[in-house]
């Protein structure tokens, strides 16, 4: 028996216990400053310039919510009236003793909240697409299934218009269903089956990914085909994306970038922008898996769970590390 | 250490049970699985590879393992059939189309000998889908009913919808005693 089931848990454990700590002092700490500048937290954090490029204000903000007790960010938004974000505005302004004659801070605040709003929004669409099962009859996802191929094999097309019957082009069948979706690395004849749990999403993403990024997307079909390392490419597409919806909805790492991107987009374009984030996400999840893979040269598909747990690990701690809550971060921004 | 403690032991090892899900992709094996644990079904996506997971039931360790059911995955169920206590085989009730491939991948199956001895529990899932067949259209079909086929073998089929886990507990509770019956018969 080895004990090398342990060491995770061993880890995980002193982790938490050193995160305790931390808060524990941080709490401390801000008091301490509450206390000498006369101002909470909150109204210290909002206090800043909102013009500043990156949005930090609302990455305090976000840790801010993430680390004390009240409120939580669902609590912010649980609005009966359509979930007006600032309609929480009042009940933190006299929470957290900030004077109602402080504009700056109160707009800033605002701002927050809306961000806020915001993300939850955008959550929310991007969970909505996932429950949306791709459907032959729509030509919308007809549209994205083709654009796929087109973009991932191009020159190759299919039969003009599939509804009018049996025209062949290139050798491929009509662009419904057929054995030909299995060279781009779907399980079967149909690939409506595959997408499962992530729906159009997933699809969406690996369009974005083959159009975006076309080279990369291509080099990863061609070593999928490898005699003996071969693995399905957009079956392990679907895999990526339910990884980023991970990252999405649970994590809260990808946050931060979203709302960035949101302010960049002039709030009109939003959910635009952070399909981008969440594609952008993706991409380079799959170049990740890609460079793994092909490292590790595994005897086969069926190495596929260890190496994509790899993946993702990497990943995390690659997010971790960029969302900068670092213990020193944590300890000076009281 | 005394005696005891060993004896015990072995006992303990004795009520591990090794169970092999099987089936076409898409039949639903992992919702299976991870309904039956208890864990969230929403997000499940294609099995690349496997799923192993250690259940506790009845007093029974449960050793599952969750294979992929890709056509070109197919070839590499031989590496897991070793010491297979039970074979679950998975059939998505409402793909009609593909009940004939179904039929012809499981008859394949239980022609491997290291297969020979295991219980076999046939899921006919998807039964909450409408126009899905019943799990005794199932067995007519997939020819579960042929002499030859029954000939020896402990199975049976049971209809279960792993979306809302109505005849999950119901199969596998089957397939624990049937294996019970047959192994642990000293107990």
């Amino acid at each position: 028996m080895s004990r090398a089931w342990l060491m995770p848990t061993l880890e995980a454990w002193m982790l938490l216990w050193w995160r305790w700590a931390l808060h524990l002092l941080r709490a401390m700490i801000s008091r301490g400053v509450d206390y000498v500048t006369g101002k909470s937290e909150l109204e210290r954090i909002c206090s800043a310039d909102s013009r500043a490029p990156p949005f930090s204000m609302f990455s305090r903000f976000l840790r801010f919510l993430r680390l004390s007790p009240y409120p939580s960010p669902s609590s912010l938004l649980a609005d009966p009236t359509g979930r007006e974000a600032s309609a929480s505005l009042p009940s933190l302004l006299l929470r957290y003793k900030i004077p109602t004659s402080n504009i700056h801070v109160q707009e800033n605040l605002k701002e927050c909240l809306r961000a806020l709003h915001y993300l939850h929004e955008f959550k929310d669409a991007v969970r909505s697409l996932t429950t949306t099962a791709f459907a032959w009859e729509n030509q919308d996802h007809l549209a994205l299934l083709h654009a796929l191929w087109h973009a991932l094999k191009p020159g190759l097309a299919f039969a003009p218009a599939p509804s009018e019957g049996e025209g062949r082009k290139g050798g491929r069948e009509g662009g419904r269903e057929g054995s030909v979706w299995s060279e781009i690395g779907f399980q079967g004849r149909d690939p409506s089956t595959d997408f499962r749990g992530m729906g159009i999403f997933g699809l969406m993403q690996m369009v974005s990914f083959a159009e975006s990024r076309p080279e990369k997307a291509r080099s990863l079909l061609l070593e999928s085909e490898h005699p003996r390392r071969w693995f399905p490419w957009a079956v392990t597409g679907v895999n990526v994306s339910r990884f980023v919806f991970e990252l999405l909805t649970e994590d809260a790492v990808l946050e931060e970038r979203l709302v960035e991107a949101w302010r960049e987009g002039g709030r009109e374009g939003g959910k635009e922008g952070g399909m981008q984030v969440v594609n952008e996400v993706y991409a380079d999840v799959w170049e990740t898996f890609g460079r793994v893979w092909v490292d590790t040269d595994p005897e086969n598909v069926m190495a596929f769970p260890p190496i994509w747990s790899e993946v993702q690990r990497r990943e995390r701690r690659r997010w971790r590390q960029r969302r900068g809550d670092e213990s020193w971060r944590l300890l000076l921004e009281v | 250490m005394g005696l005891l403690s060993i004896l015990k032991k072995v006992k303990r090892k004795e009520k591990e049970m090794r169970l092999l899900i099987l089936g076409l992709d898409n039949a639903g094996k992992t919702t299976i699985l991870k309904k039956f644990n208890g864990e969230e079904t929403s997000t499940i996506e294609p099995t690349l590879g496997f799923n192993i997971k250690t259940l506790e039931y009845q007093g029974y360790l449960l050793n599952v393992w969750d294979v992929g059911g890709q056509q070109t995955i197919r070839s590499y169920w031989r590496n897991y059939f070793e010491a297979t206590d039970g074979l679950i085989w998975v059939v998505d009730s409402a793909d009609r189309r593909r009940l004939e491939v179904c039929r012809q991948e499981l008859h394949a199956l239980l022609q491997q000998e290291k297969l020979a001895g295991a219980s076999l529990l046939v899921f006919a899932n998807k039964q909450d889908l409408q126009g899905a067949p019943s799990p005794g259209e199932i067995a007519l079909t997939l020819g579960l009913e042929d002499e030859a086929f029954a000939k020896g073998r402990h199975w049976t089929i049971v209809g279960c919808s792993a979306m809302t886990g109505d005849g999950l507990e119901h199969g596998v509770g089957w397939m624990v005693r049937d294996i019970a019956s047959r192994i642990f018969m000293l107990n």
